[in-house]
């Protein structure tokens, strides 16, 4: 049991009772005329900006979205049930914004950016971010260039991501968007123990606060904390708190993103995110359009996925981009990149449905999982047939470019025959071949929860795949051949593994695979 | 809300009204005694919001409370009122009129709340420190005394404030101490 010393009890209370202001200033209030479902009408603050924070007396924080002729309206951050009507409520200044630093790695913070898991207050040198900030501009961009590795064998070889993409998971409840996401935020351990670490930042929207503490917990697990930042607004906070969490996660990732260095935001999910929207703009009295949502919720998603990029690798150019917060003008480097990894759940499959068509109308292509792919044991339940990458191609590292053609190509010829082999008529030989090819593909792309592969094991397996090198060995003991595979190229040709890593696949490469494989297959296919 | 967009017309058309005429005390004086009558009595306030209160009846209540002791003019502008079925807006015009009567005479209000009743030499500073802070002008100080302020002052002028009471001092160093990062809240 650790000790508290009295003398330290009175030194904190002395300290901070210090730091208290007592100094009375001019300030500008307004009196609540009328407060409800999380809303107030106030009047008075003639001078009150849109997005401005204001504060009650008994200290909750409330975010003005309205102003009107005679009133303004606010939505209120916290608990209301204090606060009635002729209560005096005061300008702070400020746009929301939050404080950002080094020091936020490895928190669990609220949408306001105060920590919620108990470690204390954010350490070091903290920077002024405002939640709400305009997308860089098009000369302070640079196309999509280098690879954001997921992990999953699924995603790196059909739909590679790049640093500074905006990829759409996208499928119903139980499907697996929130692993596949964690699976990614897990595999940059990698670049982290490398010294170049991706900065991932996990906005929870709406969701149960145990399946927050859940997430937080298996990030921990994985060494994922090390680089990773929670932005947490579970299912109890207010419908305000939730759809602006989603920016709070851009504006940690900005930080990042401005000061050089490459980080990965994931939100989950953005229907949520939209359905609090739609709570607020209906409360404020705005008018409803189609499913009930406001007419700005395409605009809502479309500025929060805008604020992904890759910016320009120039120093020079980078600095003077447009919008940048004045707390970190001084420490803008080029280079740097913010991934968009948003969630969508539909219902029952129902793309069409408004949020999802606007979401997939923004985002830079879309990895969509299926329900009876789920059910059927392919895990990740990736449809690769409709899942794109719009820009990721130009990402991925050479070798993975050469083996992966060979795959998607195989894998779709596969699609076309399979319905043949269900009926099991007989088939001439090449039929035969492509199905087998492709069941064994299958297989490969298989991977279970929590086990991201590096990319150069990933090269090196689908190139035994493609090549049909995995022929002999029977369809159901694939995944034990994979690993043995995996461990037996790690321990003994970490040479090859590297060149692969390199990009590089030439005949000394692929012929240690052909050997290594011929070598392990024989003794699967003799039993 | 839409009432006192109505009110702030009414009102104007008022005060230009008597401005013209020459009788903007009287009916100031006026509008103070009705305002004040409607702050005395939450039946009459209620009586004149009633939708169910025929308006001739509205008209006769006010004619028996107002009758000799206010001008023509604003007799004629409760007629007026009543018969536009406004009767809603006239607590609202009450207030509005001294506003813009304010504006119009360069008169600052300031509503001073303090814990104990202000002595002289107090009033005169608070009455320098509203003249320095609005530059000029009569200044109108409203007294109230809360004693649950605890101590020192709040000063309002129109959606400014200064405040200096112990009891915000008080709650904004319990929110200080409220906010504990040590804690978790997931």
């Amino acid at each position: 049991m650790a000790e508290v010393r009295p003398d330290e009890v009175s030194a904190i209370l002395r300290e901070q009772l210090s730091n208290f202001k007592t100094e009375a200033e001019l300030e500008e209030v307004g009196t609540v005329l009328q407060v409800g479902d999380g809303v107030a009408r106030i009047y008075g603050l003639s001078k009150a900006q849109s997005g401005e924070l204001l504060e009650f007396e008994n200290g909750l924080r409330a975010l003005v979205l309205n102003l009107e002729e005679d009133n303004v309206g606010a939505v209120m951050l916290g608990d209301y049930s204090e606060i009635r009507e002729g209560a005096t409520v005061r300008r702070t200044n400020k746009i929301a914004s939050i404080q950002v630093g080094e020091g936020i790695v490895g928190r669990v913070v609220n949408t306001l950016g105060q920590p919620i898991d108990g470690r204390g207050p954010i350490a070091g040198e903290l920077y002024e971010m405002p939640l709400e900030r305009k997308a860089p501009g098009v000369i302070y961009r640079q196309p999509v260039n280098e690879p954001l590795q997921t992990g999953i064998k699924a995603i790196d070889a059909m739909i590679p991501i790049g640093r500074g993409q905006r990829e759409l998971i996208i499928g119903d409840r139980q499907t697996g968007k929130s692993t596949v996401a964690i699976d990614t935020i897990l595999n940059q351990r990698e670049f982290f123990e490398r010294g170049e670490p991706v900065f991932c930042i996990y906005v929870a929207v709406g969701q149960k606060a145990s399946t927050v503490a859940q997430v937080v917990n298996s990030l921990q697990k994985g060494g994922a904390m090390d680089y990773t930042v929670v932005v947490a607004a579970s299912a109890s906070d207010p419908a305000p708190m939730q759809f602006f969490a989603p920016f709070t996660g851009a504006a940690i990732g900005e930080f990042f993103r401005d000061t050089g260095r490459p980080a990965l935001v994931v939100y989950d999910d953005l229907s949520k995110q939209a359905v609090a929207y739609r709570e607020v703009s209906l409360l404020l009295r705005r008018p409803p359009g189609r499913e009930a949502y406001p007419g700005d919720v395409f605009y809502l998603h479309s500025r929060l996925l805008e604020r992904a990029a890759k910016i320009n690798a120039s120093d020079t150019i980078a600095r003077d981009m447009n919008d940048l917060p004045e707390s970190i003008k001084h420490l803008v480097k080029g280079g740097g990149s913010l991934t968009a990894l948003p969630l969508i759940e539909t219902q029952a499959g129902d793309v069409s449905a408004y949020i999802p068509t606007n979401v997939i109308s923004i985002t830079d292509g879309q990895i969509f999982l299926e329900t009876n792919l789920f059910n059927s044991g392919i895990r990740p339940a990736i449809n690769v047939g409709i899942s794109v990458s719009r820009v990721g191609g130009n990402a991925q590292i050479k070798s993975m470019k050469k083996v992966a053609g060979t795959l998607k190509l195989d894998q779709a010829q596969f699609r076309e025959l399979e319905a043949f082999a269900k009926f099991g008529s007989d088939l001439d030989a090449s039929t035969k071949l492509t199905i087998e090819r492709g069941r064994r593909n299958l297989e490969i792309l298989k991977q279970p929860q929590f086990s991201p592969q590096k990319v150069e094991d990933q090269v090196a397996i689908i190139y035994a795949a493609t090549n049909g090198l995995l022929d002999r060995v029977p369809v159901n003991r694939v995944r034990e051949f994979e690993r043995e595979f995996t461990q037996v190229m790690n321990t003994r040709h970490a040479d090859v593994l590297a060149g692969l890593k390199a990009g590089k696949l030439d005949d000394t490469i692929t012929g240690t695979i052909r050997q290594v494989t011929q070598d392990l297959s024989a003794s699967y296919a003799s039993k | 809300m839409s009432e006192q967009r109505v009110a702030a017309r009414y009102a104007k058309s008022l005060l230009d009204l008597a401005q013209e005429q020459g009788t903007l005390d009287t009916v100031q004086q006026d509008m103070e005694l009705f305002g004040k009558t409607l702050e005395g009595s939450r039946d009459l306030r209620l009586a004149l919001r009633n939708p169910i209160v025929q308006h001739d009846k509205k008209l006769n209540i006010l004619r028996r409370l107002f009758e000799g002791k206010v001008s023509d003019l604003t007799m004629k502008f409760f007629t007026i009122i009543t018969q536009k079925n406004r009767e809603t807006a006239l607590e609202f015009i009450a207030s509005e009129f001294q506003t813009q009567f304010n504006v119009l005479r360069n008169i600052q209000t300031a509503d001073v709340t303090t814990a104990t009743p202000l002595t002289p030499e107090l009033r005169e500073q608070v009455q320098r420190l509203v003249q320095e802070q609005t530059g000029g002008g009569t200044v109108e100080l409203r007294e109230h005394v809360d004693a649950s302020l605890i101590g020192g002052i709040v000063l309002r002028l129109g959606d400014r404030q200064i405040d200096d009471s112990v009891r915000t001092r008080l709650n904004r160093l319990r929110t200080t101490f409220k906010q504990n990062p040590y804690q978790a809240q997931l």
